[in-house]
C-alpha cells in the first residue's frame, strides 16, 4: 500500500515564530522548526534562542557594512590620488589605472551587501597589493596614513569574521 | 473517476533524522523539528584558520611577484628562475600541508582525449585573441602588460628556458596553487560560486597588470569552473600550458 501524507486539516494555524501557515497535525513548523505542540517552556526557549541569533546577526551585519564602507573609502582615495597625480604628471595611464582601481572597489563594495565574504576577501587582497607596490616604490608610504590603514585592515578582518558567522546563522534561521 | 496524483504524493521527501515523510520544500521536519539542510561540519574557528593560512600563502606569492616585477635588481634570468623556484616550493609546501584535500585532484576521472584536445584548442584560440587585443590596447593607452623574460642572457638555452619557466612551471604550479590549494580552501569557507570568483580574482590581480585584468579574470574563472566540473587539475594544467606556450611563441617570433 502506498504511503501517503495525512491530509491537511481545514483549520489553518500560523506559526508563532515565523507566521508561516501550518497544519494542526504538525508537531513542528516546517519553515523554522518551532515546536507547535511543545510545552510553554520549549516554545519560549525556541523564541529566545531565535531572538538571540537575530540580534547576533544584526551585529555581524553592522561589521559587514563597515567593511563595505572601507571598500568605498579606498575607492575614493584611489580616485583622488589618481586625479592629483595626473594633474602633476599628465600621464593618462596613471589616471586610467586609478579609475580602474576605483571602479573595482566600488563594485566590491556594492557586492559586499549580497556576498560579503567574497567581496571583502577580494578587496582585502587588492588593498594588500596596493600597499606592497607603494612600499616597493617608496618605503615611506608604509607609515604614511598608518591610522587609516590600520582602521581599514581592522574593518576587513572584522568583516570577514562577521561574514563567516552571518552565513552560518542565516543558514540556521533559514534566511537565505 | 481516476484523478491526478495529489501534489503531496508527488512532492515529498524524507527527514534526514527521523525518516518521516515531509513536503519537499520543508526546511525543518514537521515530525521531529530537525533542520533539513546538510550541516556544514567546518566550524567558524576552522574557517578563520583556513583564511589565515590562505592569506599567508597568497602573501608569500604576492611578495615574490612584486619583487620580481618591480625591483630592477631582480630583473635577471637567474633571479627569474630563483623566484619561480620559490613560488613552486611555497605551493608544494601548502599543498602537502593540506594533502588529503589536494590528493584527489591529481586523479583524472573520466579522462577523454577528445575533451583534452578541445580544451587545448580553445586555449590556443583564446591566446591568439588576447595577444592581438592587448597589442591594440597597448597602442591606444600605453600601460604595463605582461612581458615574459626571454632569457636572452642564457645563450642557446634561452628558448627552452623561456618555455620551461613561462609555460611548464606556471601551468603546473599556478594550477596547483590557485585551482588546487586556494580553491579547495575557499570551497570549505563559502559556496562554489563565491569560491570560483575569489580564486579567479586573486589569480588575476597577482599578475599586477591592469590592462590584462579584462582577460585574466575570465580565463581564471574558466579554469576554476573546469576544475570544479572535471574534478581534476590536469585539464587546467594543459589549458594553461598551451595558453602560455602560445604567448611565448608570439613573443619569441612576433
Amino acid at each position: 500500500m502506498e504511503e501517503s501524507l495525512p491530509l491537511h486539516e481545514n483549520t489553518t494555524a500560523f506559526c508563532n515564530s515565523c507566521n508561516t501557515a501550518v497544519s494542526n497535525a504538525d508537531a513542528f513548523c516546517n519553515n523554522c522548526g518551532y515546536p507547535l505542540h511543545g510545552t510553554e517552556q520549549e516554545q519560549m526557549d525556541f523564541i529566545s534562542n531565535r531572538t538571540y541569533k537575530e540580534i547576533d546577526l544584526e551585529d555581524y551585519n553592522k561589521q559587514i557594512k563597515k567593511a563595505g564602507m572601507a571598500l568605498y573609502l579606498i575607492a575614493a582615495f584611489a580616485l583622488l590620488w589618481g586625479i592629483i597625480l595626473y594633474a602633476t604628471s599628465k600621464e593618462l595611464a596613471i589616471l586610467l589605472g586609478s579609475l580602474i582601481i576605483c571602479i573595482i572597489f566600488v563594485a566590491l563594495g556594492a557586492w559586499s551587501r549580497r556576498k560579503p565574504l567574497a567581496a571583502i576577501l577580494s578587496g582585502a587582497a587588492l588593498y594588500a597589493i596596493l600597499i606592497i607596490l607603494s612600499a616597493i616604490d617608496n618605503p615611506i608610504t608604509i607609515v604614511s596614513g598608518i591610522i587609516w590603514k590600520v582602521l581599514i585592515i581592522g574593518a576587513f578582518i572584522r568583516g570577514i569574521k562577521s561574514a563567516i558567522e552571518a552565513e552560518k546563522i542565516k543558514k540556521e534561521l533559514n534566511l537565505n | 473517476m481516476i484523478g491526478l496524483p495529489s501534489d503531496n504524493e508527488n512532492r515529498h521527501k524524507y527527514c534526514l533524522h527521523c525518516n518521516g515523510a515531509i513536503a519537499i520544500e520543508s526546511r525543518f521536519c514537521k515530525h521531529c523539528g530537525s533542520i533539513q539542510i546538510t550541516q556544514d561540519t567546518t566550524t567558524s574557528e576552522e574557517r578563520w584558520v583556513i583564511i589565515q593560512q590562505m592569506s599567508v600563502f597568497y602573501g608569500i606569492i604576492l611578495l615574490i611577484c612584486c619583487l620580481s616585477s618591480f625591483v630592477d635588481a631582480f630583473k635577471t634570468s637567474k633571479w627569474e628562475l630563483v623566484f619561480q623556484g620559490l613560488m613552486a616550493a611555497t605551493t608544494i609546501t601548502f599543498a602537502f600541508y593540506n594533502w588529503p584535500n589536494i590528493r584527489p585532484l591529481f586523479r583524472w576521472p573520466n579522462f577523454s582525449l577528445q575533451k583534452l584536445c578541445a580544451y587545448c584548442a580553445i586555449a590556443i584560440v583564446m591566446a591568439i585573441i588576447v595577444h592581438y587585443t592587448i597589442r591594440w590596447l597597448n597602442a591606444v593607452v600605453f600601460t604595463r602588460q605582461i612581458i615574459y623574460n626571454d632569457f636572452s642572457d642564457m645563450g642557446k638555452f634561452a628558448p627552452y628556458l623561456m618555455i620551461f619557466s613561462m609555460a611548464v612551471l606556471p601551468a603546473f604550479f599556478e594550477e596547483l596553487g590557485f585551482r588546487g590549494y586556494l580553491l579547495q580552501g575557499l570551497l570549505k569557507i563559502s559556496d562554489p560560486g563565491q569560491a570560483v570568483f575569489v580564486s579567479a580574482f586573486l589569480f588575476s590581480i597577482i599578475h599586477l597588470s591592469f590592462l590584462s585584468l579584462f582577460w585574466l579574470i575570465p580565463f581564471a574563472w574558466y579554469q576554476a569552473t573546469i576544475r570544479l566540473k572535471e574534478n581534476t587539475i590536469w585539464y587546467g594544467v594543459f589549458i594553461h600550458f598551451f595558453f602560455n606556450l602560445s604567448a611565448c611563441i608570439y613573443q619569441m617570433w612576433p
